[in-house]
């Protein structure tokens, strides 16, 4: 086909047109930065370009060719520009300012006198209107300053190629395409620069074609290559794929832009509702923040304005995933309730440990004095005594846990009374005192005599403080002194400020261990110090009373030399000096006796669910004579509160079903003569301080905390029992329980002492009463001393009447063998049994056998013996007869009379017996020796045989099977 | 309903007569002997000692009557032979032994007593006289034998005492602080179970068991056996495990414990015996 070159290039020029604009398209979609803002207006100018070519190519006239010219030109201007600094910016070469602002002012002035070149020939300095008959075109004959502009631009050209060449052949990467790429479109331009520079081809414009031809090559490059800025790659990409979301609107709250993650989470964002979308943005950016919870978490979002030059052009959210930290926050929050839901329940915990632990506690303290007061034995009297000092430590050790417990829980409450401040000190060091005198320590006592009588104040727990040091000082000190020292620090109107100090020669601190002394648990030199016993709480739980009372406490110390210890306090003043009234009140107040007595008279009534509590409150109140009745629960207490009257009702607190408050309640109903009402004393093992004030608050007469402290039980009982009950006894008298059954309740004949009168006729050979038997026996009083019936003591008579030959044997036998340690205690035994039959002359004699004893004075018991033991068997045919008065023994029961009803056997049969003896225990017949044992007791044996018998027998009844063999052995 | 009853009872239960050796020298008294007891008693009336011994041992009477009149010295000699050949774990001769007696001699009397004669029949004797006693005598043996012994090895007398204290009422309680003592009575004694602690200075509770296995006689070594301490050791546990013990007991007893714990001890055996299975476990 013959094509002309006219026609290519027609062709050419509109290709051009359209590759332009599509370039120009696309760029424009693609991302915007400075580079495609520079591209954008070469397309622009190359489309002007190519259109102005095509214009010229169509164009006949001069004018025509001249406005296509000057397009041409316009537009290859600003293309070159554009280009120029695209190429800059891409090779990243720095144009200097003033270059840049040459470059384009020269370009501007350019283009005006391009577009002025009718009037000027600057740029144009010809134009010759060549008119060819196929194609008229217009020669332009470059001026200066087209020459200029074009040299110039060339010259720019020219470097940034060589720069992008430099960087295409350093960079092997795919940079280096990219560079390759643009470097090949450069050169295209520059070709078609060349050529139509130096006018090859005239007429024909290689100019517009170059650019095509470049911009084509940049096409590829921008699909292929991807050629633009990575810089902007990177912040496009940040905000597109950002893990928060991004909004942005602009003043009217209307959609501008939103990334990836504030689609998710918002997916209307993603399609096209348009006023859907701009609806709900009016409402989330209606605020400053907002939230939105989605199925994947939570988001949070600040609103923030977007402003230029101080005008608001929009608003932008950026959504935070708070899912985490709000998961994490609400974990939080759980784990704090949980903490303090523990915290309560040990609190709680510890409050119920307080009863749960008191209760046992009750029983042991509760039996050991029982068993304290009932034993002879002076072994296990020594346990008991060790009990008590064991019970005694495991309650101050629960009571420091308690105590710092409430102090810790912050439920330790001051109770502030008025106090004699003398007396606190007193009672604080007499604690002490003999500890420390028993170690060798001196004790000094230094007081102010300027401090106050009287203060108000949390006196218990001074008490507790002041004792605490002090027991510590003398624990930890071997030798030396302890010294108790009561200071006036100061004093201000009605306060007065005291320093208490404790200062010892002990073991003394290291200065490295003064800073934890009060620390719980601590105890240092352990080594040393493990013969002292302690927590390690004494000092915390002090430190914790003295900062409730806001004072301080100090502690100076040098290891080795000794420590003071130092409360300072800030008290009340009630009243500086004594009082006349105090001062006499001063001199009666004595020491408290513990008076014994017994009250058989009394009735009593125990009210307690726990059988164990129930059975030590009765057997205590037994131990005074007491008629005890119990109930295990309210309701049977009422029960037995309606039929009979009591003297005293001890009322458990805590009970199940009813508690102790309402039964007393309901107890005091049933009787409304205020001159019958009951006295009910409340017993609980609760040991908060105001449950006192709180029972008598209740309506009890008192109240007693178990374990049940007997002094105070003493004090309960001789304050509520009217005087006629309580009847006062001696020591040995009062060790004599009351044999009354608590099961059983039968109503016992009771002989008031004025029925009986003292029989005083001696050996009444013909006694018409059982007091007569009884002549020279003061019965009276043994009746009373066995619990006030008689029936009991008979039974007591018995007892006394049973041991009676035996003791008789071992008085002699302990003097024979001068085993005076064994015979005072015989003879103190029978002292006291002897009394409490009401046989007091004889008690007397005895008593002065056990003096002697102890005395050491033998001679005078040697001499006596025998006039005692005449008194004794006296005593005893006494009772013998007042019991087969009574019907309880036989006439002719008495076995130490005659043995004519003995068998005797002669002495080969006895031998024999007893020869076999031994043949038997070797053949483990145990079974046969008991059956000889039982039938000799009705012959009268050898007294040796009698004896071996005896004891082997009584050995085989202990278990001694060693011993019986030995005995047999010896034979 | 009797019959029933009788068919439910095992061999060992079924009723039988007791059985009665008298040794009379007079021959004369025979029939009458036999005329009084025969319906009540399985009679067989011997007027030699040696040869009643051989009967005796032979049958295993549950009561011999001996008449006094066959002297001192023959008496003595048929006690002291049936103490020596006695068998209490086997209820091998260990019947009761009577004497007829005109009850002048009391210190015969005695001394029969301490050979082992448990009561006298006082002659002239009478049919009542004579099934009166062998009644209430035989019936009070039976009535002792079906007491359990305990045998109780502590070397602790307190400990002895008061496991005597708490079981002297429902049981016979043998007590003994030697070892090696408490040994020999379970060898010759019948026991129905042993109580041991297994600390001892000499010797301990586990070592009389094992004595007791050793002896081979099977029928020692199986008396069932509780042991006490004071302190529960592992390793004492496990020794005493191999003799399968009935129990381990920790001092300080309860007497509710211990009885009960011997409750169940002999319902297990009684249980095992009434069926003749042995119970696992």
């Amino acid at each position: 086909m013959d094509i002309s070159i006219h026609q290519w290039f027609e062709l050419i020029s509109v290709i051009g047109i359209f590759i332009t604009l599509a370039i120009f398209y696309i760029v424009v979609r693609y991302k915007s930065s400075e580079n495609q803002k520079y591209l954008m207006l070469i397309c622009c100018a190359t489309f002007g370009v190519n259109f102005g070519n095509f214009f010229a190519l169509f164009s006949d006239e001069y004018q025509g060719l001249l406005h296509a010219l000057q397009l041409k030109t316009v537009g290859h201007i600003f293309v070159l520009t554009a280009f120029i600094l695209f190429m800059a910016t891409f090779s990243k070469m720095v144009i200097p300012k003033y270059l840049k602002l040459f470059l384009l002012s020269l370009n501007t002035v350019s283009i005006c006198l391009c577009l002025t070149c009718g009037r000027n020939d600057l740029f144009f300095s010809e134009l010759k209107y060549i008119a060819d008959a196929e194609y008229p075109y217009l020669v332009a004959e470059p001026g200066l300053f087209y020459l200029l502009f074009r040299l110039v631009n060339l010259a720019f050209v020219v470097v940034l190629t060589v720069k992008i060449i430099y960087l295409a052949v350093k960079k092997k990467t795919r940079e280096a395409k990219r560079n390759y790429l643009v470097v090949a479109s450069c050169v295209a331009a520059v070709v078609g620069d060349f050529l139509t520079l130096f006018n090859i081809m005239p007429g024909y414009d290689f100019v517009a074609f170059g650019m095509a031809v470049s911009l084509i090559i940049f096409l590829f490059a921008v699909y292929k290559v991807g050629i633009l800025d990575v810089i902007q790659v990177a912040k496009d990409d940040l905000l597109e794929k950002a893990s928060e979301g991004l909004i942005v609107v602009n003043v009217d709250r209307e959609l501008v832009y939103c990334n990836e993650k504030a689609r998710e989470i918002f997916p209307y964002l993603g399609e096209n509702d348009n006023e859907y979308i701009n609806q709900k943005l009016q409402e989330l950016f209606s605020e400053d923040s907002f939230m939105v919870n989605t199925a994947d978490g939570h988001f949070e979002a600040k609103v923030k304005e977007l402003t230029e030059n101080g005008y608001v052009k929009g608003y932008m959210a950026w959504l935070f995933d708070l899912t985490f930290i709000n998961k994490y926050t609400q974990e939080v929050v759980a784990l704090k309730e949980y903490a303090e839901a523990a915290n309560q329940s040990k609190t709680m915990f510890l409050a119920n440990m307080s009863h749960e632990i008191r209760t046992p506690m009750n029983a042991i303290v509760g039996f050991n004095e029982l068993i304290y007061q009932k034993s002879k034995d002076s072994e296990i009297r020594g346990y008991a005594s060790d009990i008590k000092l064991a019970s005694t430590n495991l309650l101050t050790i629960i009571n420091d846990i308690l105590d710092l417990s409430k102090i810790e829980s912050g439920k330790m409450e001051i109770k502030c009374k008025n106090y004699v401040l003398k007396n606190l000190v007193d009672e604080s060091a007499i604690n002490v005192v003999s500890i420390a005198n028993s170690k060798g320590l001196e004790f000094i006592l230094d007081m102010d005599n300027t401090l106050p009588y009287e203060l108000n104040g949390d006196v218990d727990h001074i008490r507790n403080i002041l004792i605490n040091l002090l027991k510590n000082a003398v624990k930890y000190t071997n030798e030396g002194f302890v010294k108790f020292i009561i200071k006036k620090e100061s004093s201000d109107g009605d306060q007065v400020t005291i320093k208490f100090s404790v200062a010892d020669s002990g073991i003394g601190i290291k200065q490295e261990d003064i800073g934890k002394v009060f620390n719980k648990f601590e105890r240092f030199d352990s080594k040393k110090n493990t013969s002292v016993e302690g927590t390690g709480l004494g000092l915390t739980i002090v430190k914790g009373y003295v900062e409730l009372m806001g004072g301080t406490i100090d502690v100076e110390s040098e290891y080795g030399v000794g420590s003071t210890f130092s409360v300072t306090l800030t008290q009340k003043v009630i009243s500086q000096v004594k009082t006349m009234e105090e001062l006499s009140d001063q001199e009666e107040a004595v020491e408290v006796v513990r008076k014994k007595f017994r009250a058989p008279n009394a009735r009593i009534l125990v009210v307690d669910d726990n059988s164990t509590n129930l059975k030590v409150t009765a057997s205590l109140l037994k131990s005074y004579g007491i008629r005890v009745e119990l109930a295990d629960s309210g309701r049977k207490a009422i029960e037995m509160c309606r039929t009979n009257p009591y003297d005293i009702i001890f009322m458990d607190h805590m009970m199940p079903e009813m508690d102790g408050v309402e039964a007393m309640k309901r107890i005091r109903t049933l009787v409304d003569d205020e001159a019958y009402r009951s006295v009910i004393i409340a017993l609980t093992a609760n040991a908060i301080s105001g449950v006192k004030e709180q029972m008598e608050a209740e309506g009890f007469d008192g109240y007693i905390s178990k374990p049940i402290d007997i002094v105070l039980l003493e004090n309960m009982l001789l304050k509520f029992l009217s005087d006629e009950l309580v009847i006062e006894v001696t020591d040995e008298e009062a060790g004599m329980e009351s044999d009354y059954q608590m099961e059983d309740m039968p109503h016992k004949e009771h002989i008031s002492p004025d029925k009986l009168h003292n029989a005083k006729d001696e050996d009444n050979p013909n006694p018409e009463t059982f007091e007569q038997c009884l002549a020279g026996i003061d019965v009276k009083q043994g009746i009373i001393n066995c619990g006030g019936d008689k029936d009991s003591y008979i039974e007591v008579l018995q007892i006394y009447y049973g041991s009676g030959e035996g003791r008789i044997n071992d008085f002699v036998r302990f003097l024979n063998e001068k085993d005076y340690k064994s015979y005072v205690i015989a003879v103190h035994g029978l002292k006291s049994s002897s009394a409490s039959i009401g046989a007091m002359e004889f008690s007397e004699r005895a008593k002065r056998h056990e003096f002697a004893g102890k005395e050491e004075r033998y001679g005078f018991i040697h001499d006596d013996v025998d006039g005692l033991l005449e008194e004794y068997k006296s005593v005893l045919s006494k009772i013998r007869r007042a019991l087969i008065f009574e019907g309880i023994m036989e006439e002719g029961s008495e076995d130490n009379e005659t043995q004519t009803d003995k068998i005797v056997l002669p002495e080969a049969v006895e031998e024999q017996i007893i020869g076999s003896l031994h043949q038997l225990m070797e053949n483990y017949k145990l079974e046969r020796i008991k059956q000889i044992y039982d039938i000799t007791r009705a012959c009268n044996l050898r007294y040796e045989n009698e004896k071996l018998l005896a004891e082997v027998y009584n050995a085989i009844e202990d278990g001694d099977t060693k011993k019986a063999l030995e005995l047999l052995s010896a034979e | 309903m009797a019959s029933m009853s009788e068919e439910m009872r095992t061999k060992r239960d079924v009723k039988r007569k007791a059985s009665v050796l008298v040794v009379d020298k007079d021959l004369g008294n025979m029939g009458l002997y036999k005329a009084m007891l025969s319906a009540e008693y399985e009679i067989d009336c011997i007027n030699n000692i040696s040869v009643a011994m051989e009967l005796f041992k032979s049958k295993n009477h549950n009561a011999v009557v001996l008449d006094e009149k066959l002297g001192q010295d023959e008496i003595i000699k048929f006690l002291k032979w049936r103490d020596e050949n006695a068998d209490s774990k086997e209820e091998n001769m260990d019947g009761i032994c009577l004497v007829l007696t005109e009850g002048t001699d009391k210190d015969k009397m005695v001394l029969y007593g301490c050979y082992g004669v448990v009561d006298f029949i006082p002659k002239p004797f009478t049919k009542e006289g004579m099934s009166e006693k062998l009644y209430s005598t035989i019936r009070g043996k039976r009535h002792n034998d079906n007491r359990k012994k305990v045998l109780v090895i502590d070397d602790d007398i307190e400990t002895l005492k008061t496991i005597k204290g708490y079981l002297g009422d429902k049981y016979d309680v043998v007590i003994t602080n030697c070892a090696k003592y408490g040994h020999g009575c379970l060898m010759n004694n019948k026991t129905d179970l042993l109580i041991a602690d297994v600390r001892m200075p000499e010797m301990s509770g586990v070592d009389v068991c094992t004595l007791a296995k050793q002896k081979q006689e099977k029928k020692y070594g199986d008396v069932p056996v509780l042991f006490m301490t004071d302190m529960p050791d592992a390793d004492v546990i496990n020794k005493c495990a191999e003799f399968k013990p009935e129990g381990f007991l920790v001092k300080p007893l309860e007497k509710e414990m211990l009885l009960s714990a011997l409750d169940r001890i002999f319902i297990m055996e009684s249980y095992m015996t009434k069926t003749g299975r042995k119970v696992e476990g």
